[in-house]
């Protein structure tokens, strides 16, 4: 009896221990959807940019549900100028296509048609319905960070 | 045998700490929002947690009632030390990834476990204070 | 006769020395976070909590509640601690005594 129990007691603490370990650091390597999704994003944006190492997202929030996404992020540019950008981004198919405009800035965006409707006071309104959104997800910088790096 | 009970009684604390402290941690994240949402690994870890801090509490509950005789006191030792171990691991791991800086106060639970852990370990045995008493 | 059972468990001697070693342990952590880490502010509701803390043990309470709303929990647990120490110190004094 004593040894049935010493060796259910081994097996499970070594199932524990194996599933709590692998477990954490699976997640700690892997990113989940809405990560991926902003990966592949930052993958594309990061082609235009020379000095692909100053990249870094600062902020991100995604919301699938209505469509759009929220990132803020910093780079620097061919003159080594710093370039901070809070930009809204618009969502089909579970990727982030469109670039609806810079919330600080007063770049003008070439929107196609259809897009033309969003002026800066109209995306700061959709800006803030995002923000307060119970939808939204915020998504976590310094693992965004860490798994770019990959 | 004093050291081990000490022992026990610092997992016993650092884990029941541990548990109301991610149950609040997890809470406050998900209804107030607090611009940090939260995302798989804080809630698969923090099942992690909770789950591992309760076989603590269990272990830690059976000994001191007595129900752990002395032929799995050695078994008994050695899964706190485990199983505090994992615990302190996927904690590191979990604040390294989120890097939440203020919250490194929840490193603190998991380090009274682990001291107790090794105090369980380094506890002799009632029979081993008598066999060294008649040694000597 | 839960009172007694309460107080017993309270008054138990490996209770007592676990209690020390938790003390001790948050008395570490609470000086590596004081003086030997940098925090950056994230908007939680801990932010600013070691400074308060830090005003608190001073007595400087209109800097500790500037700092933090919060650090009123600590008004009630540093006392709380301090006061198990001392009559845990205390009652092993009067027992090596005798």
């Amino acid at each position: 009896m004593l040894k049935r129990i010493k060796r259910i007691w081994i097996v499970s603490l070594i199932i524990i221990i194996a599933i709590s370990f692998g477990l954490s650091i699976y997640l700690y390597n892997t990113p989940d959807e809405n990560e991926k999704i902003l990966i592949n994003w930052a993958n594309e944006r990061m082609k235009d940019i020379t000095y692909k190492n100053t990249f870094k997202i600062q902020e991100a929030e995604i919301n699938k549900e209505k469509g759009y996404c929220i990132i803020s992020y910093h780079y620097d540019d061919e003159q080594g100028e710093n370039q901070s950008c809070r930009e809204v981004w618009k969502m089909e198919d579970n990727e982030i296509k469109t670039n609806l405009g810079d919330l600080g800035g007063t770049k003008v965006m070439d929107l196609p048609i259809g897009y033309l409707n969003y002026t800066s006071d109209k995306l700061k309104e959709i800006a803030t319905e995002i923000e307060n959104d119970s939808k939204t997800v915020s998504l976590d910088s310094n693992r965004l960070t860490r798994l770019l790096e990959k | 045998m004093k050291t081990k009970r000490t022992g026990t009684i610092l997992c016993l604390v650092g884990n029941i700490l541990n548990i109301i402290g991610f149950i609040i941690f997890i809470l406050y994240f998900k209804t107030l929002g607090s611009g940090i949402s939260v995302n798989t690994e804080m809630i698969v870890d923090g099942l992690i947690i909770v789950i591992d801090s309760a076989i603590m509490i269990a272990l830690s509950i059976l000994f001191l009632k007595g129900k752990i005789n002395k032929d799995l006191m050695k078994l008994y030792s050695i899964s706190m030390l485990l199983l505090s171990i994992t615990l302190f691991a996927v904690l590191c791991i979990l604040f390294l990834s989120s890097v939440l800086c203020c919250y490194m106060i929840y490193i603190v639970f998991p380090i009274i476990s682990l001291v107790g852990s090794i105090m369980i370990l380094a506890g002799k045995e009632k029979n081993e204070v008598k066999e060294t008493k008649k040694d000597n | 006769m839960r009172l007694k059972k309460l107080k017993k468990i309270i008054n138990d001697n490996d209770f007592e020395n676990a209690r020390l070693i938790i003390y001790l342990i948050l008395f570490i952590t609470f000086i590596y976070l004081a003086y030997f880490n940098q925090f950056t502010c994230s908007g939680c509701a801990l932010c600013g909590m070691t400074r308060a803390v830090k005003s608190l043990l001073v007595l400087n309470f209109k800097s500790a509640f500037e700092f933090n709303n919060n650090v009123w929990i600590f008004c009630f647990i540093i006392p709380f601690i301090v006061i198990d120490i001392v009559i845990i110190i205390k009652r092993r004094c009067l027992k090596n005594e005798k």
